[in-house]
């Protein structure tokens, strides 16, 4: 128990230290959301001091940083001056456009990974493990962006998928069953890009693990003395294998939130990812900000899961 | 024990995290002779070796090499001190740097105390070669492509590069077989005898030392329990470690009777 | 096929695909922004042989004109081929304003493979001085160094990129832009390759062979330029394979989304970010080449990361 208090301390010091360091930098950057107007020779340089000063902008910064780290404890993550609305209700909607489609997608990549893994572990040296390798070496090389893009020209020329987006138009008139289609159908190419993106070093460490836990000593001798293959694989195999495999699937929980980013961004999909790009672009810190701990709080909570489940699982580390 | 021997050592004691690995350990060795040191695994034999070689600071007692104290000196006259006393470690696979060159790995020491130039460094590593035993045909050899006992002839060559006074070898025969084992022990004796060398040689094993030794300290937890000439020892046993290292080596002695 | 065969194989073709990029200049028929606006979205254009003399036709009304021929010229103005004016040749077809693909391919490829080389160089570089510091000297320093980088890879790889980026000024010139992304890019990754080189430090530090040169009174920089730092050359290596292709990405990426190389120099990002004309996209689809393009070089380097990270193999 101690272990695992010591490690949510690590996480939330962690968590502290990034947003200390982004506050910092963001920041010291040159410009603000402000800095557009001081260009327009319409609004003169005091309208814009005195905007600066309404919304804090002129105060030192620990004073800053202490004042907006207090609000974000009590949940308001300030407010976004490039969409003129508080930070958190901007954010939830996108988090969870974002959420589906990752968590589908990392769902569906493990469903269809474990089993080829597993299979393709004993199948080391032959034909179709060869072929396999071929085609998913080749997977990884075609990068995220070019499919997301042949995919959407698909979808445009062929008229069966949607080409962006998360709803259709009039979608608020349809009954719920209508509705979840509705989206799953626009779900359907954002969601098979991640996937394909995801399976090749998934079935990798998959396929790697296992072959590790089929080459080891006692798996070797099970197999000497005659244990049938299912349960040599259920009771013997998986749980040596499973190891790395949770470490990944913490990884793989902890990007939930920013795997996403370029396939939203090209397909339409209304995610955390275009919000971010366009904070950028409009220079809207506390939009940055919020999206920086946000994800930054998925990829430590994701290693802590990791660490705890191994911990659980795992009766080595305990002793440690 | 005559305070004016070539290596004297009084009351040295060394200790780690407040656990005392040796303590009040007083020896004394006169020039070009040779003391064995033995002892049970912890008895605190290369602590010992690790004091004389100047790789440890002790926490108490001198060393005294040639009348000049080893414990008080600094950080210049460390550095020239250590082309004195040279340690000979247990490993030879893990002492040579298994990417250089017999040639490389014998002229290094000079190399680093920028003696000479490369040419004079080059006629020193040939003339090492065949002060140990190895043929100067192999200086470029790769020293993975060295067996066992030819490795500890290189790191005793890398040794004599700088003309040491003194000579620690820590278990350096470990790992070699027998007739090997008795041909490293002949050439460090042959050497002895031409150079003038001091030597302290550490082992767990009595039946190897006494070869080697003229007189034996036998260690255990830190301290020195017996020390004694090695014919007195054989002869007269007194300390009940002395007499069971004696007992196990005899056992397994094959050439019978030491020098 | 031998893992040396496959190593060789492997450089050899990265080296070509490289070296296709470096010599951009001399390779590319065109200036990679040097428009033709009466020839817009023209596809690949085919080469005729007369006899052994290669030739291309004019184009007029979307199509090839027959009537007009307009031989291949090698070796004219500093490039390898081109066809005198008012002739065009769009090997892989040019696009909106007319510009040549294939010219601003290769001027392309050398930004993106560029920026990916130079900013790998610049992890590894960072990683192996932090991480033998770390290592050799532990303490303090080690403890610090792995805090931070710590809090680096606490962020997702493209978000701590982009928030990097987006702390930086928006508008800057090209040079600045590729500068920026080599050193934004490069910058943030120095963290896993630092750990790896400090663990290869922590083991090296205490092999025998070290402990006896320090007997010789070898100082520290001795110690680690002659004994310790070739033994991290098998991770730098094998980092850098990994590394490289990981950067060309990323420079792709923050290109395409309008945050590093923009107009008028072309990197495979911002092309593609041109390929985005979704209704003619089918019809014109030689604009989707950076993004195959970028293909054959990601290959390249996974089939050397591969044999040069399984050493014996599994012999089975």
């Amino acid at each position: 128990m101690r272990y695992i208090g010591r490690r949510l301390l690590h996480g939330l010091l962690l968590l502290v230290g990034i947003s200390v360091l982004s506050f910092v930098f963001a920041n010291l950057a040159p410009g603000d959301y402000f800095s557009a107007l001081r260009t327009d020779p319409r609004v003169s340089a005091e309208t814009v001091a005195a905007l600066r000063a309404h919304f804090g902008l002129d105060r030192p910064l620990p004073v800053r940083y202490a004042a907006w780290a207090g609000s974000v404890l009590r949940g308001d993550f300030g407010y976004s001056l490039a969409y003129n609305s508080p930070v958190g209700p901007l954010l939830w909607g996108r988090v969870r456009a974002t959420l589906l489609l990752t968590g589908t997608a990392t769902l569906l990549a493990w469903l269809i990974a474990l089993p080829l893994g597993i299979w393709n572990a004993p199948a080391r040296g032959t034909w179709g493990d060869s072929v396999s390798k071929v085609i998913l070496a080749f997977l990884l090389a075609i990068p995220d962006l070019l499919l997301a893009i042949v995919f959407l020209m698909l979808a445009v020329e062929t008229g069966y998928f949607p080409a962006g987006g998360m709803v259709s138009p009039g979608w608020a008139s349809l009954n719920t069953l209508e509705r979840a289609g509705d989206v799953a159908w626009h779900l359907t190419l954002p969601a098979a890009v991640l996937v394909l993106g995801m399976l090749p070093t998934l079935v990798r460490h998959v396929r790697a693990s296992m072959a590790e836990a089929m080459d080891s000593p006692f798996a070797l001798s099970a197999r000497a003395q005659g244990i049938p293959r299912r349960r040599l694989l259920f009771r013997h195999l998986l749980p040596a294998a499973a190891n790395p495999l949770i470490s990944l699937a913490g990884f793989s929980f902890g990007t939930l939130l920013s795997a996403s980013l370029l396939i939203e961004v090209v397909m339409g999909w209304p995610g955390l990812g275009p919000l971010f790009l366009e904070a950028i672009m409009a220079r809207d810190f506390a939009l940055v900000l919020a999206v920086v701990m946000l994800s930054a709080s998925f990829l430590v909570a994701g290693n802590l899961l990791a660490d705890i489940l191994l911990y659980r699982m795992d009766p080595r580390i305990r002793m440690k | 024990m005559a305070a004016d021997a070539f290596l004297s050592v009084r009351g040295l004691g060394k200790s780690f995290a407040g656990r005392a690995a040796i303590q009040d350990v007083t020896f004394s060795l006169e020039r070009g002779r040779t003391l064995g040191l033995v002892g049970p695994s912890g008895s605190g034999k290369s602590t010992l070796a690790r004091c004389l070689a100047l790789f440890e600071v002790p926490t108490s007692g001198e060393i005294r090499l040639d009348g000049r104290d080893l414990c008080s000196l600094n950080r210049r006259e460390r550095a020239a001190m250590r082309a004195e006393i040279q340690l000979i470690f247990q490993e030879p696979a893990s002492s040579l740097n298994p990417r250089f060159t017999a040639a490389q790995i014998v002229t290094e020491p000079l190399l680093i105390r920028g003696a000479g130039t490369r040419k004079t460094r080059r006629q020193r590593a040939a003339e090492l070669m065949e002060t140990v035993g190895l043929s100067r045909e192999a200086l470029e050899t790769p020293a993975l492509e060295f067996s066992g006992g030819e490795r500890q002839r290189l790191a005793i060559a890398r040794a004599l590069a700088v003309e040491p006074k003194l000579l620690i070898l820590d278990e350096s025969f470990a790992g070699l077989d027998l007739s090997v084992q008795a041909q490293v022990a002949n050439l460090l004796r042959d050497i002895q005898a031409r150079r003038g060398l001091t030597y302290v040689v550490i082992s767990h094993d009595l039946g190897l030392v006494w070869r080697m030794a003229g007189e034996i300290a036998v260690m255990e937890h830190g301290r020195i329990v017996e020390h004694a000439g090695v014919a007195e020892m054989l002869a007269r046993p007194q300390h009940p470690l002395t007499r069971e290292l004696l007992a196990a080596s005899l056992a397994l002695s094959l050439d019978g009777a030491p020098a | 096929m031998s893992r040396r065969t496959r190593i060789a194989a492997a450089l050899v073709f990265l080296g070509i695909l490289h070296g296709l990029a470096i010599f951009a200049g001399f390779l590319a028929p065109y200036p990679y922004a040097e428009q033709h606006r009466e020839f817009p979205y023209v596809p690949p254009m085919r080469v005729h042989l007369s006899g052994l003399r290669p030739f291309v036709h004019g184009w007029a009304e979307g199509r090839e004109d027959t009537t007009r021929s307009y031989p291949i010229q090698f070796l004219v103005h500093g490039r390898l081929f081109g066809v005198r004016e008012p002739g065009v040749i769009f090997l892989l077809g040019s696009d909106a304003y007319g510009r040549d693909l294939l010219s601003r391919l290769l001027y392309g490829g050398r930004v993106s493979l560029l920026t990916g080389l130079l900013a790998a160089f610049l992890s590894l570089g960072l990683g192996l001085a932090l991480g033998t510091a770390a290592g050799f000297h532990g303490g303090w320093l080690d403890q610090i160094l792995m805090r931070a980088g710590e809090l680096v890879m606490a962020l997702p790889w493209l978000y701590l990129l982009l928030a990097v980026r987006a702390f930086l000024p928006l508008h800057i010139t090209t040079m600045q832009a590729f500068f920026l992304l080599v050193v934004i890019i490069g910058g943030v990754g120095w963290v896993r390759p630092a750990r790896l080189i400090r663990g290869v430090v922590l083991s090296a530090r205490e092999r025998g062979f070290v402990l006896a040169a320090r007997g010789f009174g070898a100082s520290d920089a001795y110690l680690i330029r002659r004994h310790i730092l070739p033994l991290t050359l098998g991770v730098v290596l094998t980092q850098a394979t990994v590394l490289i292709p990981q950067y060309i990405l990323a420079e792709v990426a923050l290109s395409f989304l309008g945050l590093g190389v923009s107009e008028p120099v072309p990197s495979w990002g911002n092309m593609l970010a041109e390929a985005q004309q979704y209704h003619a996209l089918v019809a014109h689809g030689w604009m989707l080449a950076p993004g195959l393009a970028i293909i054959p070089v990601l290959l390249g380097y996974l089939v050397l990361a591969d044999t040069l990270m399984a050493p014996a193999g599994r012999a089975r």
